[in-house]
């Protein structure tokens, strides 16, 4: 470790009011080559506003977590990469992304579609570290697929705790967050139960773990990874929490029909418009 | 909804969009595409060659004109061919031609039934009628004969299909020429039995007629005016005969009533006026003095023997004058003469003897008939034999006219009851000789067709009717007559092509999903965000390129078994491509 890169992460934190950082026990710190372990803890839109009421109980660190590029390649996570041509795709939904969510002052983005495999996981992965490498952005992916959470798969990620936990377990968010050795993502994985998770969804603890979230990240962007919107009604609930959903469509699986229940589905949700993955 | 998403989808298809499906159904049109091409390849390679032998043949027209021998064979050319056609294509026939040449025979070398032979072998026969267009002579408008037809068998031997035409011509023309002398021949028997036939009826008509005219003697109806006339003239005359009888009947009244007034004989006046008495008178007082006086005296009293000799010479001239009437009443008188002597004398007197002896001769001459007629006076009073003769003449006048009448009478009624009977007469008169001017004209007519018929069947037997002439012989084919190898490549192809195009448009149709950011807009309404491609990771290439490895490796061992196979059961390969170049540049 580099004493002097330390001190100046140290005044960074400082400076960014960060309340603390030590590696977490247990985590997969490697060898990370050029990766700081800054811990990304939640940035406030006031500096001073969590200054003010830190936790006095937990000390909270953000979990790093180095990625493995083989897995990240077997499981089409591209958007990091800088030399392949094919995440020009993602860096153009980016751009257009971006320019609604501005242009509307808009933080939240839920993503979903009509069936599981039209790889809306894999979008939202790929948009969100996508959306990272913009400087001026940072971006918190939550996984809310409650019964099947793949975000952390996606990125070949373990995860012992999940979002459900916060819910069941009264478990406090920053334990929950991994950062996935990109800059400024954070991700709130999903843990798989194998319980009926329709109630949760509907539970006033969510409502208030997703109040929470939305106004203590308010200054980062915040994409949802919702389920698909034909196999139940969880992805409903979410929709209207959301400032905007995207809808993932299958190139050569999605039928028209799909997509008009789709968007019937989302009208109270506020659709902004479609992603065509897959295309061939 | 669906509709107008569909509708807007349709209308924003272009070209790079159908590019775009065939290339993302590649497989889905190469396969069915490459299966039909195969079997069509297959099909134009292996397909065996049929070939054809056709010969000629040419209608032609009779040599002498129409017009002086109309061929008993009127019927288009066409119909001709085709009657014959049927005639030599029986099963029988064909099945004779079969076995000659041994056709259709089995692997086993048997033949098959009898109609299944016929069956392929007329599939096999090809008559094409050649026709050109003409101006028909008679009528002057333009109208298609038949000039010629061809005559063709195919087999997959050349040799057998020059053979079996050439056996198929001389049959056509064979039959042809006895068709046609044979028809000829039977159109000119019938014919005679007709007109035989008609002959008899003409006859019995004929004696019918005349059965009728004999009948009918003197009511047929050209004698109808004649009868009229006939019968008014013998009313005429009847009534003019009534007329002139009456007249007569008149006079001859007259007549009597004179004639009573006078005797027959006349006495003669001297000229101081005296009468004398005729011959006739005076010899019956001569008679009758003589009578009384013999019963007085004796026979040769010089009275008696004078009265005998006046008696004598008057009878001499006169004749016998007594009649029977005058014989009786001298007899009668005599009788009483007798009877009063016997009363006074006895029988033996003299005088009763000779009484008795008169009386004998004059029952003799009696018996003997020697007396004049009561009638036949000799009347010499010329004014009585004047109005005599008259009188006579007038009654048999009479007489014969009232024969006459009665015979005119008679003759009118046969007339009127003739006339009456003639229209029915007529009626039957006329029909009978409209059916016999009928017979007789159909029997002249077909006198001239007989005429005719018999030429006809000269012509033909001479050979100078319509004849078919053999301008073409069947010639060996040497090259195939199908099947048209290129035209099935061709067609196969092209086929094929259309078959993958139509599966591929087929599935195409049947997928509901969305291809395309074009179709996704028309469903949306906006354009998508953005379009990800599939993003391939190792797998995903790896798998791609074993299936290509694959693919690579099953079409070198397909290829390579298909060659072995070609090989070893169908032909060595070396012939197929001796076969290939010839067929594709020979058919």
């Amino acid at each position: 470790m580099n004493r002097f890169e330390d001190a100046i992460a140290r005044a960074r934190a400082e400076r960014e009011g960060r309340i603390g950082q030590t590696p977490n026990l247990g985590s997969t710190t490697q060898h990370d080559e050029g990766k700081n372990p800054r811990a990304e803890a939640q940035p406030r839109e006031a500096p001073g506003e969590l200054d003010a009421i830190p936790n006095p109980v937990h000390y909270t660190i953000t979990r790093q977590v180095k990625l493995n590029p083989e897995s990240l390649d077997r499981n089409r996570v591209i958007a990091g990469k800088h030399d392949d041509a094919r995440v020009e795709a993602y860096r153009h939904l980016r751009t257009q992304v971006l320019q609604t969510l501005n242009k509307n002052n808009w933080s939240s983005l839920a993503i979903t579609s009509p069936h599981e495999t039209a790889g809306k996981t894999l979008t939202a992965v790929n948009l969100a570290i996508s959306l990272s490498h913009e400087v001026n952005q940072t971006v918190l992916l939550v996984d809310l697929d409650l019964r099947k959470p793949s975000v952390h798969e996606t990125l070949g990620i373990e995860v012992q705790k999940g979002l459900i936990d916060c819910i069941e377990s009264d478990e406090p968010i920053e334990n929950v967050l991994i950062n996935p050795g990109v800059q400024r993502l954070v991700l709130l994985p999903g843990r798989a139960t194998g319980e009926d998770s329709s109630e949760l969804l509907t539970s006033p603890a969510m409502m208030n773990l997703l109040s929470e979230i939305g106004s203590r990240y308010r200054s980062r962007i915040i994409i949802f990874d919702l389920p698909s919107l034909l196999r139940n009604d969880d992805a409903l609930v979410f929709t209207p929490q959301a400032d905007a959903t995207l809808l993932v469509v299958e190139d050569g699986a999605d039928t028209i029909d799909d997509v008009e229940k789709s968007m019937h589905l989302l009208s109270n949700a506020n659709m902004i418009g479609t992603i065509l993955n897959k295309a061939r | 909804m669906n509709t107008t998403a569909i509708e807007i989808e349709e209308n924003t298809k272009s070209f790079e969009d159908y590019a775009k499906v065939l290339k993302r159904r590649l497989p889905e049109f190469f396969i069915p595409f490459a299966a039909i091409a195969i079997v069509v390849i297959l099909a134009a390679l292996l397909w065996p060659a049929t070939y054809e032998s056709t010969a000629t043949i040419l209608i032609q027209e009779q040599e002498i004109p129409r017009e002086f021998v109309q061929s008993t064979l009127t019927g288009f050319a066409a119909q001709q061919v085709q009657v014959i056609r049927q005639r030599i294509l029986t099963v029988e026939s064909i099945n004779k031609i079969a076995d000659k040449f041994s056709l259709y025979r089995l692997n086993d070398g048997n033949k098959p039934p009898d109609t299944e032979v016929a069956l392929r072998f007329r599939q096999n026969v090809s008559v094409d009628l050649v026709s050109a267009d003409v101006i028909d002579p008679r009528s002057g408008r333009p109208t298609e004969a038949t000039i010629a037809f061809k005559l063709g068998y195919q087999s997959v031997d050349p040799n057998i299909s020059q053979r079996v035409a050439n056996e198929l011509v001389t049959l056509f023309l064979d039959e042809n020429q006895r068709l046609r002398t044979k028809r000829a021949a039977n159109t000119t028997n019938f014919l005679d039995a007709e007109s035989t036939a008609l002959n008899q009826e003409l006859i019995d008509l004929e004696g019918q007629l005349a059965r009728f005219k004999e009948a009918n003697e003197g009511n047929l109806p050209e004698l109808y005016q004649f009868n009229l006339s006939t019968l008014e003239r013998n009313s005429r005359e009847v009534t003019d005969i009534g007329v002139r009888i009456k007249e007569l009947a008149k006079r001859e009244t007259e007549l009597s009533a004179q004639i009573s007034q006078l005797s027959p004989t006349a006495a003669v006046l001297l000229p101081n006026g005296e009468a004398v008495l005729g011959d006739v008178d005076r010899l019956k007082i001569l008679r009758s003095e003589f009578r009384s006086k013999s019963s007085i005296y004796r026979s040769n009293h010089p009275d008696l023997v004078r009265l005998n000799r006046e008696i004598a010479e008057l009878e001499a001239s006169a004749g016998v004058v007594e009649t029977q009437k005058d014989l009786l009443r001298e007899i009668a008188t005599l009788e009483g003469r007798r009877t009063d002597l016997a009363r006074k004398f006895a029988t033996s007197n003299p005088r009763i003897a000779s009484t008795t002896s008169q009386i004998e001769v004059l029952k003799s001459r009696i018996a003997g008939g020697d007396f004049a007629d009561s009638e036949t006076r000799i009347a010499d009073n010329p004014a009585y034999v004047f109005i005599d003769t008259q009188l006579m003449a007038n009654v048999s006048e009479r007489k014969v006219l009232e024969q006459k009448q009665k015979d005119l009478q008679q003759r009118i009624e046969t007339l009127e009851r003739q006339i009456s009977r003639a229209p029915e007469v007529e009626k039957q008169y006329q029909a009978l000789v409209r059916q016999l001017t009928g017979k007789e004209v159909e029997y002249s007519g077909l006198i001239a067709k007989q005429g005719e018929a018999e030429r006809s069947e000269n012509l033909e037997q001479e050979q100078r009717g319509e004849q078919y002439l053999l301008i073409e012989p069947p010639a060996l084919p040497f090259r195939p007559s199908s099947p048209n190898r290129k035209a099935i490549v061709v067609l196969g192809l092209l086929f094929a092509f259309a078959f993958g195009i139509g599966f591929v448009a087929l599935r195409e149709m049947l997928d509901a999903s969305i291809h395309g950011d074009k179709e996704l807009t028309a469903v949306v309404g906006v354009l998508p965000f953005a379009v990800i491609p599939y993003i391939e990771n190792g797998e995903d290439v790896a798998r791609r390129a074993a299936i290509y490895r694959k693919g690579l490796v099953i079409v070198a061992i397909g290829s390579v078994a298909l060659l072995l196979l070609v090989h070893v059961y169908i032909r060595p390969l070396d012939v197929v491509w001796s076969m290939l170049i010839n067929r594709l540049t020979g058919s």
